[in-house]
């Protein structure tokens, strides 16, 4: 080894790189969900550096991940009640209800060749989140590949992807969490599966104010999470405002592409025969199963952790039928769990 | 996992491989099949969704055309070369987890014609 670093030896400290970090503060929607898409632009493109940004919406949406499509995605009937916009995100996952009480942090960045994308380097960016929550007192940790959690519960999903050169991931706080207008927008085979969903959510779903009895503040949490990312050694950031070019790259690229139908709607895939009619996952390894039933437009609906079933229902076809449970150990019972096991799970 | 011929008699030859991530295979009518390396699956993990390129569509290559997700992430696929897109594999879409089962067989991704004879080949890099 030649150079500057041989001549520190080995056991010289690195300093980490310096990182753009970008307050959007609250802001519409769409620029707080994809603005990360034209900044993603200009990383991509060596135009602008790493960057942290933070942001908050200032009114409700619903995003959509990637591969998801609106028609398989959301109820129609919520959809004409509560029309409030609906953004398909770059990066993966699944649909989440999102409002003013979230904070969300974004990380967009040239990916390093020699690191894979992925769960791995999603627990290396999501740790010191955890860690500048832990620094204000409230337990956050790690359920990889990309939950936030306090005592099992999920107060912070995150995702990834990669865009336009660049590599983004992100993530957001539950400040509070509307669990029944989580419930509500789901698209759902029978109505008498909308208080499995709730009940579901409650179980598995928290948020800072539920844990705390305050609401965050967002600011100084932004500052706990720039501070952690500079003591875990992966960058110190400086602020910064954006650039003309993302700006104007939102203006003309970002907005009419979300804009579009297709975009925005995206025509479903059809899926292979013989599994769940509806695949829910809550968080986590917690999730909802629906399969066909034994009789026509009955249904069979298992909640489940992992790959095991912890309750088994039966709902008739009627649209005021509740649900009845299997006892464990019934054929039924045995027959879902065999389903359930057949198929890819919550892992 | 060692590569493989695919399942049915597809391919005048062995696949052969364009960087680390993707294997191709000349079909008899002319067509490229594309599909992801094993070392790629490998390093993806579960599949949990994959949309095909549009059939019909050309793209440029290095053009985004294709997508998978696995564990919350979502890489984009690019076309190798230019060229235009036959088929997307409804297999792999319906069911993503047949790319991890058989990424020689019956998880390829798509089918293509380059936009030029030898296009594909002066990429190959070895065997798939």
């Amino acid at each position: 080894m030649n150079g500057p670093a041989a001549r520190r030896g080995s056991g010289a400290r690195r300093e980490p790189p310096v990182w753009r970090r970008i307050d959007l503060g609250a802001c519409p929607p769409l620029r707080a969900q994809a603005f990360a898409e034209s900044v993603a632009h200009a990383v991509g493109s060596g135009e602008a550096p790493n960057t942290l940004l933070f942001a908050r919406p200032d009114a409700t949406y619903i995003s959509l991940g990637f591969h998801q499509s609106f028609a398989e995605e959301i109820d129609p009937d919520f959809a004409a009640r509560r029309p409030v916009p609906v953004i398909r995100r770059v990066e993966g996952g699944g649909t989440t209800w999102l409002d003013p009480d979230q904070g969300f942090y974004q990380l967009v960045y040239r990916p390093d060749p020699d690191a894979a994308a992925g769960p791995e380097e999603l627990g290396r960016l999501l740790r010191p989140v955890a860690a500048a929550a832990r620094a204000r007192g409230v337990p956050l940790t790690l359920r990889p590949p990309s939950d936030l959690v306090i005592h099992g519960r999920k107060i912070s999903g995150n995702a990834g992807g990669d865009w336009d050169g660049a590599r983004i991931v992100v993530g957001g706080i539950l400040g509070r969490a509307d669990r029944d207008r989580m419930a509500d927008l789901l698209r759902l085979p029978h109505p008498g599966l909308r208080p499995i969903v709730r009940a579901e959510l409650a179980r598995w779903i928290t948020s800072w104010a539920e844990e705390t009895g305050y609401d965050p503040d967002w600011a100084a949490l932004a500052d706990a999470v720039a501070a952690a990312y500079a003591q875990a050694g992966l960058f110190r950031t400086r602020r910064a405002e954006p650039l003309p070019s993302e700006e104007a790259h939102f203006r003309r690229e970002t907005v009419p592409r979300h804009a579009a139908k297709a975009w925005r709607e995206l025509t479903p895939i059809p899926r292979a025969g013989g599994g769940p009619t509806r695949r829910l996952r809550i968080a986590g390894p917690h999730g909802i199963l629906v399969f066909p039933g034994p009789t026509p437009g009955s249904l069979r609906v298992a909640t489940v952790d992992g790959a095991e079933v912890r309750d088994a229902l039966a709902l008739g076809p009627s649209p005021t039928a509740r649900p009845r449970r299997l006892p464990p150990g019934s054929p039924a019972f045995s027959a879902l769990a065999a389903a359930v096991r057949g198929g890819p799970g919550f892992d | 996992m060692a590569p493989r011929p695919p399942e049915e008699p597809t391919g005048d030859g062995p696949a052969c491989r364009i960087g680390t991530d993707l294997w191709y295979r000349r079909e008899p009518d002319g067509t490229f099949r594309i599909g992801l390396t094993d070392d790629a699956v490998r390093r993806a993990g579960t599949l949990a969704q994959y949309r095909g390129p549009e059939p019909g569509r050309t793209y440029l290559g290095g053009e985004p055309a294709a997508s998978i997700e696995s564990e919350k992430w979502v890489g984009h696929l690019a076309l190798p070369v230019d060229g235009t897109v036959v088929e997307s594999n409804p297999a792999a879409e319906a069911d993503p987890r047949t790319i991890n089962r058989d990424p020689y067989g019956a998880g390829w991704l798509y089918r293509m014609r380059p936009s030029a004879p030898g296009l594909l080949e002066a990429r190959t890099e070895g065997p798939g």
